[in-house]
C-alpha cells in the first residue's frame, strides 16, 4: 500500500490544483485568449496528474523505515506556541521561551545551556536587529 | 578602455574605498551566513550606511556586500544544511554530507578557494568582455529563455540518481505549482489564494527554502531518532585534502566560464548557474570535492556576470541586482550605456574593486573557518531547536507575518512526507524559483505567436535548445534501456 499511497496523495493534490486552476478568475481582456492566467497552472497540474497517476499504477518504493513521531509532535507544539505567543510577548521573549521549551523537550537539562540559549540568543538578536540595524518589531501587546 | 581601467584602478585602490569594500565583504559574509538572510536582505540592510558615502564608494561597498553574502551563504549550507540563499542550495548537496562525515573544514576550504577562483575569473571576464557580452545576452528572446528554463528544470531531473527521475520530475512540478500562488503577474487576478490577502504577493522564497530544507531537515532528524552520528568540526586542519587542488582545477575552470555566461543572462543569475554547474559536473565525476567546488565557483562567477547587464544596459539580471539598481539611482548613478562616458571611475572602479573584494573574502574566510566549523560539533538536542529557531526568526524578520510561519510549518510537514518517501527536494525549490520566469517567458512567447507552441522551435537557437531538451529527456530512458540490455546480457 505504501508503494502507492504517496503517489496517490500527489495525484489528489494535482486534481485539486487543476480544479482550483479552472476556477481562477479571468479579466475580460484575456478571457477569450488562448493564453491567460490559467494556462501555465493547467499545464503544470496536468503534467503532475499524469506523472502521479503513472507512479500510482506502477507503485514506487517507499524508502523510509518506521519513524519516531513523539519528539516531532512536541517540537511542532512548541512552534505553534511560539507563533501564538509573538503578538502577546513580542518576538524576542517568545523566542527565548521557545528555545527553553524545545531544548528541554529534546532532553537538554544543563542549566547554563538552557539559560544561555533562552536569554542570550534573544538578547543577541535584539541587539543585532533592533539596536544596531534599527529594524522596528512590535514589542507585543503584553508590554503595551 | 585602458584609460577607464586606470581610472577604475585609482578609484578601487583608494584606501578609503578598499576599507569600504572590506567592510562590505565582512557585513555581507556575516549576514549571508545567517540562515534566512540572503544578499537582497544584506544589501537592503546596508542601504542606510551607503547614503552617507561618495557614490562610487557606496556602489563599491554594495558590490562587496553582494558577493560577500553569496559567499557567506555557503557556510550555513555546508554546516547545517540551511541554505538561506538560493544560489548555495546546490553547495549543500555534497557539502553537508561532507560536513556530517567529519570533513567540514575541507568542504569549507573547497568552497573558499572555489569561490575565490570563480570570483576572480568573473571579474577578469567582466573587465575584458563587459560590452560584448551584454550585446550578446540581449539578443536572447522569450522562446530562448523559455527553453533554457525548461532545460534547467529537465536537467536536474534527468541527471538524478537511478530510480529518482520520476520523483525529481514530481518535485519540480510541485515547485512550479507553488510558484503560481499569488496575483497573476500580468492580469493581477488572484490565483490559489483562497481569499487570503497574505497570499496575494505569492509565497516568499525564503519561506519555501527554509521549510523544505532547514525545517524539514530538523523534522527528519527528529523522526529518525537514534544517537548522534560522530560529527567532527574542521578544527585547525582547514586545508584541502591531498589531490583536491588537482581535482578541482578543471572543475573550477569550466564552471567559472559556465557561471559567468549564465550570470550575464538577465533573470538567470547565480542560482541557475549553481544548479547547472552541479548537474553538469556530476556528468564528469562523483567526487564530492568537485560537487562543492562546481556550484561555488559558478555562483561567484555568475555574481560578476550579473553586473554586465546592470552596468552596461541598466537592466537588473536578478532580484539582487534590481535592489542594487535602486541603490545606484539613490546614489545619483544612472546605470546604462552612458555610465561609461559620464562616470568611468564608478564603472571601472566597481569592476576593479571586485579583485580586491575577492582577496578580502579569501583572507577573511580562511582564518574564520576553524571557528565557524565548530557549529557542527553541537549535539542534536541543541542543534535542532536552534535550526528551527533560526528558520522561524529568519522568515518572520523577512515578512513580519504570523501566517507565513504557519504556512512554513505546513510546507515543512509536506516536505517531510516527500523526503521520507524518497523524493528529492532540491528540484522542488528550483521549480519554485524558476516558476515565475518560466511562466512569464512562456506566456510572452505564446502571445507573440498567437498561441502556437511551434514558436518554441522556429529560430536556429531555439531549435538547438529544443534538441538539447529532447536529449535531456531521452537520456534517462536510454540509460534505463541500456541497463536492461546489460542485465539481460549478464543473465
Amino acid at each position: 500500500m505504501t508503494r502507492r499511497l504517496v503517489p496517490l496523495a500527489i495525484f489528489g493534490v494535482a486534481v485539486a490544483y487543476l480544479w482550483a486552476a479552472m476556477g481562477v478568475p479571468l479579466d475580460p481582456w484575456s478571457a477569450d485568449e488562448a493564453v491567460n492566467a490559467r494556462t501555465f497552472p493547467l499545464v503544470c497540474g496536468a503534467l503532475l496528474a499524469l506523472l502521479a497517476a503513472g507512479m500510482s499504477f506502477r507503485g514506487v518504493p517507499f524508502t523510509a523505515g518506521p519513524g519516531r513521531y513523539g519528539p516531532l509532535a512536541a517540537i511542532v507544539g512548541c512552534i505553534v506556541a511560539f507563533i501564538v505567543a509573538i503578538p502577546f510577548t513580542g518576538l524576542w521573549p517568545a523566542l527565548g521561551l521557545f528555545l527553553c521549551a524545545a531544548l528541554a523537550v529534546l532532553g537538554e537539562r544543563r542549566p547554563p545551556v538552557l539559560l544561555g540559549a533562552s536569554v542570550g540568543t534573544p538578547a543577541l538578536g535584539w541587539v543585532l536587529v533592533e539596536a544596531l540595524l534599527g529594524v522596528y518589531i512590535h514589542p507585543g501587546s503584553l508590554w503595551g | 578602455m585602458w584609460e577607464g581601467i586606470a581610472a577604475g584602478l585609482a578609484t578601487a585602490m583608494d584606501p578609503a574605498n578598499l576599507a569600504w569594500v572590506a567592510l562590505g565583504c565582512l557585513a555581507g559574509t556575516l549576514i549571508g551566513m545567517l540562515p534566512g538572510l540572503g544578499p537582497i536582505t544584506a544589501i537592503a540592510l546596508m542601504i542606510p550606511v551607503s547614503y552617507s558615502m561618495e557614490p562610487a564608494a557606496g556602489l563599491i561597498m554594495m558590490a562587496g556586500v553582494y558577493y560577500g553574502a553569496v559567499f557567506g551563504g555557503s557556510t550555513s549550507s555546508i554546516l547545517i544544511n540551511a541554505p538561506g540563499v538560493a544560489s548555495t542550495v546546490a553547495t549543500s548537496f555534497d557539502g553537508y554530507p561532507m560536513a556530517r562525515a567529519g570533513q567540514a573544514g575541507r568542504a569549507l576550504a573547497l568552497a573558499a578557494y572555489a569561490s575565490f577562483s570563480g570570483g576572480v575569473f568573473g571579474a577578469l571576464a567582466l573587465l575584458v568582455f563587459a560590452g560584448a557580452l551584454a550585446s550578446w545576452a540581449t539578443a536572447f528572446q522569450s522562446p530562448d529563455y523559455t527553453l533554457i528554463l525548461i532545460l534547467a528544470l529537465s536537467s536536474i531531473a534527468a541527471f538524478a540518481e537511478r530510480g529518482l527521475v520520476a520523483k525529481s520530475c514530481v518535485a519540480a512540478l510541485l515547485g512550479l505549482m507553488l510558484g503560481t500562488v499569488g496575483a497573476d503577474p500580468e492580469s493581477g487576478v488572484p490565483r490559489f489564494t483562497f481569499g487570503r490577502l497574505d497570499l496575494m504577493d505569492g509565497i516568499a522564497f525564503i519561506l519555501v527554502a527554509m521549510a523544505t530544507f532547514a525545517l524539514a531537515d530538523a523534522f527528519h532528524l527528529l523522526t529518525r531518532g537514534g544517537d548522534d552520528e560522530p560529527r567532527t568540526a574542521a578544527g585547525r586542519h582547514v586545508r584541502l585534502a591531498p589531490g583536491d587542488a588537482r581535482a578541482i582545477v578543471p572543475t573550477v575552470g569550466r564552471n567559472s566560464v559556465l557561471g559567468f555566461l549564465v550570470g550575464v543572462l538577465p533573470g538567470a543569475g547565480a542560482t541557475l548557474a549553481s544548479f547547472f554547474a552541479y548537474t553538469f559536473e556530476k556528468r564528469f565525476t562523483r567526487n564530492p570535492a568537485c560537487g562543492v567546488a562546481a556550484p561555488e565557483s559558478a555562483n561567484n562567477a555568475a555574481c560578476m556576470g550579473s553586473f554586465v547587464p546592470l552596468l552596461t544596459l541598466g537592466i537588473p539580471g536578478s532580484g539582487t541586482t534590481a535592489v542594487l539598481l535602486g541603490v545606484m539611482l539613490s546614489l545619483g548613478i544612472q546605470p546604462g550605456p552612458r555610465l561609461l562616458a559620464v562616470d568611468p571611475g564608478a564603472f571601472w572602479g566597481v569592476i576593479v574593486s571586485m579583485f580586491a573584494g575577492n582577496l578580502v573574502l579569501l583572507a577573511l574566510n580562511l582564518p574564520l573557518i576553524p571557528w565557524l566549523s565548530r557549529l557542527i560539533r553541537i549535539s542534536r538536542p541543541v542543534l535542532i531547536p536552534f535550526v528551527v529557531a533560526f528558520s522561524l526568526v529568519g522568515v518572520y524578520l523577512t515578512t513580519l507575518n504570523d501566517f507565513d510561519l504557519y504556512l512554513m510549518v505546513g510546507l515543512a510537514a509536506g516536505a517531510l512526507v516527500l523526503r521520507r518517501a524518497g523524493y528529492p527536494l532540491a528540484p522542488l525549490l528550483l521549480g519554485f524559483i524558476l516558476s515565475g520566469m518560466l511562466e512569464e517567458n512562456l506566456r510572452r512567447t505564446l502571445y507573440l505567436a498567437d498561441g502556437s507552441w511551434a514558436s518554441l522551435a522556429e529560430r536556429p537557437l531555439t531549435v538547438v535548445l529544443a534538441v538539447a531538451c529532447l536529449v535531456v529527456w531521452i537520456a534517462p530512458l536510454w540509460r534505463r534501456l541500456r541497463h536492461r540490455a546489460d542485465a539481460a546480457g549478464a543473465s
